[in-house]
């Protein structure tokens, strides 16, 4: 059998049992696991599972902080690493601290710190809160959740030091950190399945998503060990490809169809988009994220594992002599990870733009822009990842580009959205300044879209240049075209803004712990599409009222009402008037 | 009909967020720092700026790149993240 469809279906059957004996339990066999379990997760942890108070919540708001705040250092790091992309040794002077930075030394760093420490912390945050509220039962053990995020910090801290060895004791290190960071992934699905086991009413579909999500990620480990390392050439990069959907994607969703109709008081316009959007993130291969250059991260990740993968994914054409089952198969499950992705936007898209929210609320503001990006790059991530995989090579230098606009344009806005969304719910207290999150918003928008802009031009510039170096005859070595060498530092520079939108949004977070309103203290004032209250100064026309923004849901009252209270509308130039 | 105060604006048109004093005041700050550094320029060109000049010799080699800059800034808000955590651990 061909090796891709082998690793679907052992993709799929895992999945098809653990829903099976979700929906169904284990009988016997389930309570004694789920007694063993519940120990594990408590007294045998001994003066561990003591350490940190079990107040509801107080998890899922740890583990929120500490991905918020490694964001941040993904951010700052993911910015060196496209500084040096294009000026390698500006950092040499950190050589008298025999600290070796240069060239893409700080690629694997970037990716442990925003996706293991970053996105993987914040995803689990939210899981901690949605499954047991949807569940209606407390987590099963708080504390030790709680201290899983110590854990997962002290192994992406360890991973990242361990990277920046640059020897076979530092990868050691950077594995053992990536280790640690399993382990507490494995006790939190163990708590949180612990927490579902106690669930009366249906598993609701946000509660898929996440428990497919960590299912998958291991289900997916376990197909490439499975396969065996004589077909990890393809079985690597497909674990990877299926980690990223089912995980990181998949997870994602289920944020944000909980988040969008948590915070705007309605219900998303299509229940079966949201069923379609769920198969469709398991039957499919997402094709976003893909880089040749993960395979530095996916080395320390495996660790001892001999694979003996040196290059990116390479698939059989098809030929006359040659079967080429799997690269259609593959081909045809990214290209259905398009509509699956405009589903979801569209979806998300028409809730949040009937809610009025839009520029109004930061997290929907930028769930919104999120999600009306994800099926852009999606459809730019089908182009790079079938052109790298086929062995074309046309777009092979446009592949960063893509991943990174991807990222950072897209998926990362749509999960900072989502987490803002679920946030005064969790720790009981509104976002310190909306304002400022809106401020955020657009510098991360901007950054990452026009890191990304900037990114893809100089691509393409290289690409003509190449083609013109071919066409003269000439092979320069390392050589880059002189408009790519200008327009990557812009590139750079502009992807600061998104550090700088996510270091406010992390403070804002932060300060809003001490010195944010208590949730619900604030009406939402964007519940019709426009202000809610006009104060009329004098007599004007509809067309006047109109162009102001009114809508025919808003109270237009005089201007001497009583209610000076949140209006929205002219004020006086003076007091004269 | 109301007294527009001889504006003639019509209401939509009317600023209802002035900006603080503050920021209006270092937003001309700025400027006029820009200016005077386009002002130096050009009645003493190629000379530099006293005292700056003197210091920013001491730190050639070390921080002779535009990146440093750029850490320098992401240092300032990773210590005001810091001492945001400190500042609520200690209120709590």
């Amino acid at each position: 059998m061909d090796t891709i469809i082998q690793m679907m279906l052992i993709f799929w059957g895992l999945l098809i049992l653990f829903a099976w004996l979700l929906r169904n339990g284990m009988g016997f066999v389930g309570d004694a696991l789920a007694g063993m379990t519940g120990f594990m997760l408590g007294k045998a942890l001994g003066p561990g599972a003591t350490l940190l108070e079990g107040r509801s919540g107080s998890a899922s708001s740890s583990w929120i902080h500490h991905g918020l705040i490694w964001l941040f250092v993904g951010a700052s790091i993911t910015f060196v690493d496209l500084w040096l992309g294009h000026s390698p040794n500006d950092l040499y002077s950190l050589q008298s601290w025999s600290w070796n930075i240069s060239g893409d030394s700080a690629f694997v760093p970037s990716v442990f710190a925003t996706f293991a420490g970053g996105i993987h912390m914040i995803l689990i945050g939210a899981a901690l809160h949605i499954i047991p509220r949807m569940a209606n039962h407390s987590l099963a053990s708080e504390g030790n959740a709680g201290l899983m995020a110590l854990v997962t910090s002290l192994g992406v801290f360890t991973a990242i030091i361990g990277t920046q060895f640059g020897n076979d004791i530092g990868n050691l290190i950077a594995f053992g950190g990536n280790t640690l960071v399993a382990f507490a992934a494995l006790a939190i699905i163990a708590n949180v399945l612990l927490t579902v086991r106690e669930q009366e009413g249906r598993i609701e579909i946000p509660q898929w998503f996440f428990l497919f999500g960590m299912i998958g990620y291991f289900a997916a480990q376990i197909g490439f060990i499975v396969s065996g390392p004589g077909n990890a050439s393809t079985t690597l990069w497909m674990m990877l490809f299926l980690q990223n959907g089912i995980y990181f994607g998949g997870a994602a969703f289920g944020l944000v169809y909980y988040a969008v109709p948590a915070s705007t008081g309605q219900p998303l316009p299509s229940r079966s988009l949201i069923g379609l959007t769920l198969i469709g993130t398991i039957l499919t291969v997402s094709p976003s994220g893909y880089d040749p250059a993960m395979l530095g991260f996916a080395e320390i990740a495996l660790g001892p594992l001999e694979h003996g993968v040196t290059e990116g994914l390479s698939l059989a054409a098809c030929g006359t002599e040659t079967s080429c089952t799997g690269t259609l198969v593959l081909s045809v499950l990214m290209a259905l990870a398009v509509p699956v992705a405009f589903m979801f936007a569209g979806n998300v898209l028409a809730a949040i733009r009937r809610s009025g929210a839009l520029f109004e609320d930061t997290a929907l503001t930028m769930i919104a822009f999120g999600a009306l990006m994800t099926p852009i790059f999606a459809v730019a991530s089908l182009f790079t990842t079938l052109d790298s995989i086929s062995g074309s090579g046309e777009l092979a230098t446009a592949i960063s580009s893509v991943r990174l606009g991807s990222q950072w344009g897209a998926y990362i806005p749509l999960v900072l959205g989502g987490v803002l969304a679920i946030l005064p719910d969790i720790t009981g207290r509104e976002l310190d300044s909306q304002s400022e999150g809106r401020r955020a918003t657009y510098f991360l928008a901007v950054g990452a879209i026009g890191a990304f802009v900037f990114s893809l031009a100089a691509d393409f510039a290289n690409i003509s240049f190449a083609e013109a170096m071919i066409i003269a005859d000439s092979e320069i070595e390392g050589a880059v075209s002189s408009t790519a060498s200008e327009l990557m530092p812009i590139a750079s520079v502009l992807f600061y803004g998104a550090v700088i939108g996510v270091l406010f949004i992390t403070q804002n977070v932060i300060r809003s712990g001490s010195t944010g309103a208590p949730a619900g203290t604030f009406e939402a004032e964007f519940d019709i599409l426009g202000p809610q209250n006009y104060v009329l100064a004098g007599p004007t026309t509809v067309r006047d009222l109109l162009t102001a923004g009114v809508t025919l849901d808003t109270m237009i009252s005089p201007e001497d009402s009583d209610d000076d209270g949140d209006h929205v509308g002219p004020t006086h130039l003076s007091e004269e008037e | 009909m109301e007294d527009d105060g001889g504006y003639g604006l019509l209401d939509y048109m009317r600023s209802d967020e002035e900006p603080e004093l503050g920021r209006t005041v270092v937003g001309f700050g700025a400027m006029a720092l820009l200016l005077f550094l386009v002002l130096y320029e050009v009645l003493f060109p190629g000379h530099g700026l006293p005292v700056i000049s003197d210091i920013v010799p001491l730190v050639t080699g070390v921080m002779d790149s535009g990146i440093w800059f750029f850490i320098l800034g992401i240092m300032l808000g990773f210590f005001s993240l810091l001492a945001n955590i400190l500042f609520k651990a200690v209120q709590d």
